[in-house]
């Protein structure tokens, strides 16, 4: 037994123990559980933001794509995802205005687009589309996890998933407020471990100005089999793609990823609008220092070991450094950051899945009103079966579940992106336009994708570019074919004071909840 | 090797356009921050909340 790996794992889980211990205290109301009370502060909310968007797949796949493609990944995905980042100050300034801000991005479709009815269908659609997209990515989260620690410790790839999910289980019950103080840890293992391992690996290539020398004479396969990699050419700045190829992933990787509803759901924790703005902006430069480790642990990768092994593709780099070039007290702590990524990506995930279906849609289309505790207590039990669910799906994730998980982001940026900004910046936008943008979105993008896939259409302008032009169309076209949005429906996110009647609307919706029967 | 700060020109441009994004979201970020504190609404984060006067007009409080 490796007792290095147990010491580690043993500290790792009693820390975050006494974190998800302090996040459960907090949580008092439904307000806790789902948002945080709007309440987090800047230094709790820039650990949530940063350990939610440093995934596993980050980890081990930017170095193994920095690994086979050099710097075009740097243009094509760094580039893309914190693209991503900056659209989100934008969605923030206005998502926080209101006194009293939605719990959920489905429930912002129901008060911006249709505030007046009883049981809201945009709020379930939007429910709907993010359910489906998070169980998929969640299992393949659990897949990759699953592999890692299987690898690394010797035990066998079913109880590494299950140890996985004990994990994930442990830090969702208390909701949002135990994610976030858990991410916080987290954050503070992955950026410490990920330092910790570039600050290992640099002396072994000769340094940082020695790393990059040698690797301008790199002309091996990356992997065996493949075509070898031309001297020089892990700088350039498009790799093998052409131009309109690397502009359609930089577009891909960020419309999507921006209104991802995990990401403004981090926007709405934050104490006020001044804390949701500042969040991405020093999340990002927190999240840089970490994508530099990783760009130490691609290149510097390729310099030690200039082609993988046989059978070893480069998504194996990292596992392949810490088992040879790092003494076991390392790679345990890096092993634990890459646990800590993809443990406080997938716990999010899961928490606003099984809210989305216990907020957005038991509570939303109940004929009765449910007691904010019940309510609670029933999320709590849907997170332990949506878990449990991903988990059996990851033992053996049937082929459609991998190959959607590709698409996810997209269908979000397709299926959301005109419904947040243009509800957000447009009074106009109206309850006919937002249907239209949200169904019209997601289909024309797994249309799109669907065909690109067969080949039967060309992929010049990638699938979620078409599909979110089509959807904003749409939107633009039904908010002047139909009278414009009620005074109601824009006003919190519009002015600074609202109405009476618009007060009366919001807190109907909201005290559904509140003053239960 | 042309190279700065230890790395390839070559890889610079890549390397820029990620520093352009990084640089890029702080413009219009304190621009509406600028607009939040102008605003006086102390639940937006303003640093200069608004304050009521005896004919119960609001008004700004003089910046600290």
């Amino acid at each position: 037994m490796n007792w290095t790996l147990v010491g580690i794992s043993l500290v790792y889980f009693m820390l975050l123990l006494y974190f998800t211990k302090r996040g459960y205290k907090k949580s008092d109301s439904l307000d806790d559980f789902t948002v945080g009370g709007w309440s987090m502060g800047l230094f709790v909310n820039i650990g949530f933001f940063a350990a939610t968007w440093i995934s596993a797949a980050s980890v081990l796949g930017v170095p193994s794509m920095l690994y086979g493609i050099g710097f075009a990944a740097v243009t094509g995905w760094f580039s893309g995802w914190f693209f991503a980042n900056a659209l989100l100050p934008i969605l923030a300034y206005k998502l926080r205005r209101p006194q009293f801000p939605v719990r959920t991005i489905p429930e912002f479709m129901r008060l911006r687009y249709e505030p007046f009815v009883d049981k809201s269908k945009i709020q379930v659609i939007a429910s709907l589309i993010t359910i489906v997209g998070y169980l998929i990515y969640v299992t393949i989260q659990i897949k990759g996890i699953g592999i890692i620690v299987s690898t690394m410790t010797g035990l066998s790839y079913e109880v590494s998933l299950f140890v996985f999910l004990v994990f994930i289980m442990i830090t969702v019950i208390g909701g949002v407020w135990s994610i976030a103080l858990t991410d916080l840890f987290n954050t503070g293992v992955i950026v410490a471990g990920l330092i910790l391992a570039a600050a290992f690996i640099l002396p072994q290539v000769g340094g940082w100005d020695a790393m990059f020398a040698q690797a301008m004479f790199i002309n091996t396969s990356p992997t065996v089999g493949a075509p070898p990699t031309e001297a020089g050419s892990l700088f350039s700045p498009l790799g093998t793609f052409t131009l309109s190829a690397m502009i359609g992933i930089f577009f891909s990787n960020s419309l999507g990823a921006s209104v991802a509803p995990h990401w403004p759901t981090r926007l709405l924790s934050a104490k006020n609008v001044r804390t949701a703005i500042l969040t991405p902006l020093l999340s990002t430069l927190l999240i840089a220092v970490v994508f530099i480790c990783l760009l130490v642990l691609g290149i510097g990768g390729r310099v030690l070991i200039p082609t993988m092994p046989e059978g070893s593709g480069t998504d194996s780099i990292v596992p392949l450094l810490i088992t040879q070039f790092m003494n076991p007290l390392i790679g345990g702590i890096v092993l634990a950051a890459i646990f800590a990524a993809a443990l406080s990506t997938a716990n999010g995930m899961v928490l606003h899945t099984a809210i989305a279906l216990t907020y957005d849609i038991i509570r939303n289309m109940r004929r009765n009103k449910m007691d904010d505790k019940k309510l609670i207590r029933l999320t709590q039990v849907l997170l332990g079966v949506l878990g449990l669910l991903a988990t059996v799906l990851a033992l053996k994730p049937p082929a459609f579940v991998a190959l959607a998980a590709v698409y996810v982001f997209g269908l979000f940026g397709a299926a959301f992106i005109g419904p947040l900004y243009l509800g957000l910046y447009w009074k106009r936008t109206n309850k006919q336009a937002a249907y239209a943008g949200t169904i019209v979105g997601a289909l024309s993008y797994i249309v799109f994708s669907a065909l690109t896939t067969m080949k039967l259409m060309p992929d010049t302008i990638p699938a979620i570019v078409l599909a979110m032009l089509i959807s904003i169309g749409s939107m633009v076209i039904c908010s002047y074919l139909f009278p414009a949005a009620p005074k109601e429906a824009w006003e919190p996110y519009f002015e600074e004071e609202i109405s009476p009647e618009t007060q009366s609307v919001v807190d109907k919706v909201m005290k559904q909840v509140e003053h239960s029967a | 090797m042309e190279s700065f700060l230890g790395i390839p020109t070559e890889g610079w441009k890549a390397l820029s356009i990620w520093l352009a994004v990084i640089v890029f979201p702080w413009t219009y970020s304190l621009y509406m921050l600028r607009r939040i504190d102008k605003s006086g609404v102390a639940r937006w984060g303003s640093r200069y909340p608004k304050r009521e006067n005896k004919e119960g007009e609001k008004e700004k409080e003089v910046a600290l």
